[in-house]
């Protein structure tokens, strides 16, 4: 019965989907996008329990008998709905709020960036359908809603052979109505061979009590030959913020690629990313922090693949968890057969600060090649009581002791952001994410 | 008035007495050694001394800190009010630089004492300062405390922190274990240098090594949970010469004399 409810809630999901055409004649390939991702959000089940890799998520929250969601497309960007940490730290060269775009200046030929809508009318059509058409089909009712709903998104393309010094930045901001609301923001990276640069994408929300704001965001990134990309991406709103993000990142030979997110607030986070090492001597570099409280619930999948040998790969990933949250890292290195002399490390590190917090951590390998190097390893407790009394011998009291640790924890893990921003970034948010 | 006074001081650990009756007095300015082999207890008293809590201590034992019993203040309390213990095996606090470390130490101490901060740039040049003098690196301010460092900096550290925090009763223990002649001599001279007379070190090792470099007034020898002798710095050589057996079977002989008069 239960399930037969949820269905009912995905068939009012794909009533709004006439609403968002808007006037706008999609060219056909967009329009089999559309089609394909709203015949596979039918098709797909709702993910349970018992599907592999959604054991530990719980989506009641979205399917709640009280939620009835509503896809709201704005017309016009308000830049006052940005909140001051991101504005200030990461001034955006584009915005996006609630499928409305705005887009700096740039049509320069060091870079572009654009709505897709505009990006095509430009001539940069066949480069997003070229994108698109090597994408794999959705995966599941939500990579399934951001195809269907995909009425638009930001295209940022760095041409061959050009480097950007200074960094990118995209705010996104999905605000909520008098109503439940959906929005499906869409950004896509590519950088051609030979280029460089530093992207950041920062993710806020805004809801109207009793109302929940449900974001189900995708990003795309390519990076060509020889090209090198430090990305960072940061997630933060209010409580009644429901999100589900999927990133998928193809990397050329020689490339580099620095991969950064901070998970900072949100009733719920399920934050996917799925790496494909194309070429041989890639270096990939996964950098996170989650800091979680009250009885939110945060989720990271990752999946590196290395199809190609002589790649490296290194993750580095930490959650704080706080009060009743629940906080889950899932990871898995793939070695392919042909991908010999891979070298991989993989570490996940849980800091618990109350007994009712949950974290759970499950690194995994799969490895086909014979000629490989690969470490995993994940540890997760509460600070140390050695480490507290180690401060007190010094005058410092337990609870001083308990702060400076978690700003240790934290520390450590921005020291491998390449972002020079972020910390400044961190120590603003911290006061209010962490109840030191 | 005595610096430090231990009375009957008796302890358990998971139901185990490790410390049998220990009293021991010492005055501002004194340089006490107690050695001892393993497992008698060497350890547990300094871990007692600086408030460690796992450790159960019989109530009619008494640790008095300039005649007042710290025995119920909590490690931080005794650290504000003078005590020091250098660990014989300090941890590794990642993310944390040695100069946030040390800085907050100092305020907080500060603050017990209603003075006021002391500034984090003045504060890192001293510290620097003091590094140089123990023979670390003064770039080891900046790196988080004791991570990646070797054993004898980590041990090189403990008596940087020393320096900085100026205690009345500095406790070390095994500083010496695990170090090279050279950095022995280097810990050796921070303490020497330290040494003045309304400040008083009880130094815990198993060798008679550091006492070349660091003459102790007194020495004392702990066995099973108590001291079974005392003398001066020629007690030390004794032990250096015989090692610990005589003792041992001094001490047996005794305890058996006692079993067949009772």
């Amino acid at each position: 019965m239960a399930i037969m409810y949820q269905d009912d809630k995905k068939i009012q999901l794909l009533e709004s989907v006439a609403h968002i055409r808007n006037g706008f004649v999609f060219p056909n390939w967009w329009e089999y996008l559309l089609r394909n991702g709203a015949d596979a959000f039918e098709v797909l089940p709702i993910p349970n329990k018992k599907t592999e890799g959604w054991r530990e998520t719980n989506l009641m929250p979205f399917f709640s008998p009280q939620r009835k969601w509503t896809l709201r497309v704005h017309k016009k960007v308000q830049e006052e709905n940005i909140p001051k940490n991101i504005y200030d730290i990461f001034p955006p060269t584009a915005i996006w709020e609630n499928g409305a775009i705005k887009s700096r200046t740039y049509n320069s030929p060091t870079l572009f960036i654009n709505s897709f809508k505009d990006s095509i009318l430009r001539g940069y059509g066949n480069i997003i359908q070229q994108i698109f058409e090597k994408e794999k089909d959705p995966q599941h009712i939500f990579e399934a809603l951001s195809d269907m709903f995909m009425h638009n998104g930001i295209f940022l393309y760095i041409p061959k052979e050009t480097v950007v010094e200074k960094p990118i930045h995209i705010t996104i901001m999905s605000r909520g109505f008098d109503a439940d609301t959906v929005d499906v923001p869409r950004v896509l990276v590519y950088l051609d061979d030979n280029a460089q640069a530093t992207v950041t994408v920062h993710y806020g929300a805004d809801t109207q009590e009793p109302h929940s704001v449900w974001v189900n965001a995708r990003e795309q990134i390519i990076v060509g030959r020889n090209a090198h990309l430090k990305y960072l991406n940061s997630i933060q709103g209010t409580n009644d913020t429901l999100r589900f993000f999927s990133t998928s990142v193809q990397l050329g030979c020689e490339s580099s690629f620095s991969y950064n997110s901070l998970h900072l607030s949100g009733q719920f986070i399920r934050s996917e990313i799925d790496v494909e090492i194309e070429g041989e001597n890639v270096t990939s570099q996964i950098n996170g922090l989650v800091i979680n409280k009250g009885r939110c619930f945060s989720e990271t999948q990752q999946l590196i693949q290395h199809l190609k040998g002589y790649g490296t790969s290194r993750i580095h990933w930490r959650g704080l968890g706080q009060e009743q949250s629940k906080t889950v890292y899932r990871g898995k290195i793939y070695i392919a057969p042909d991908a010999q002399k891979s070298d991989s490390i993989q570490q996940f590190k849980g800091l618990s600060l109350s007994d009712e917090a949950v974290i759970n951590a499950k690194p995994q390998l799969e490895i086909y090649a014979d000629d490989v190097r690969c470490t995993h390893g994940a540890t997760v407790g509460p600070p140390p009581p050695d480490l507290i009394y180690y401060f007190q011998t010094r005058g410092i009291k337990p609870d001083k002791a308990r702060s400076l640790l978690i700003r240790g924890f934290i520390n450590q893990i921005l020291k491998e952001f390449p972002i020079r921003e972020v910390e400044d970034f961190v120590n603003i948010c911290i006061s209010k994410e962490v109840k030191e | 008035m005595s610096l430090l006074k231990i009375k009957n001081l008796r302890a358990l650990i998971e139901g185990q007495l490790i410390l049998q009756g220990i009293d021991l007095t010492v005055n501002p300015g004194e340089v006490h050694a107690i050695m001892g082999p393993n497992g008698s207890g060497k350890s547990t008293l300094a871990q007692i001394l600086a408030g460690n809590e796992k450790y159960e201590v019989s109530p009619e034992s008494e640790i008095l800190l300039l005649g007042e019993n710290i025995l119920d203040i909590p490690p931080e309390e005794r650290s504000r009010r003078g005590v020091f213990i250098a660990f014989q095996y300090p941890v590794e606090i990642p993310g944390l630089s040695n100069t946030e470390f040390l800085h907050t130490a100092i305020n907080e101490i500060r603050k017990s004492k209603n003075l006021p901060p002391v500034d984090i740039w003045d504060f890192e040049k001293q510290l620097k300062e003091k590094m140089k003098e123990i023979g670390l690196d003064p770039s080891f301010s900046e790196r988080s405390v004791n991570e990646g460092f070797s054993g004898g900096e980590k041990k090189r550290n403990e008596i940087v922190q020393m320096a900085v925090l100026e205690p009345v009763l500095a406790i070390l223990d095994e500083t010496d274990s695990g170090l090279d002649i050279d950095a022995l001599k280097s810990v050796a001279e921070g303490v020497n240098r330290m040494r003045s007379p309304d400040r008083s070190f009880i130094i815990i090792t198993h060798y008679q090594r550091l006492l070349n470099y660091i003459q102790p007034d007194f020495v004392h020898v702990l066995y099973k949970g108590k001291i079974v002798k005392s003398g001066g710095f020629e007690l030390a050589l004794e032990l250096e010469q015989k090692g610990y057996d005589w003792l041992k079977k001094e001490e047996e002989m005794e305890m058996s004399s006692i079993g067949v008069l009772s």
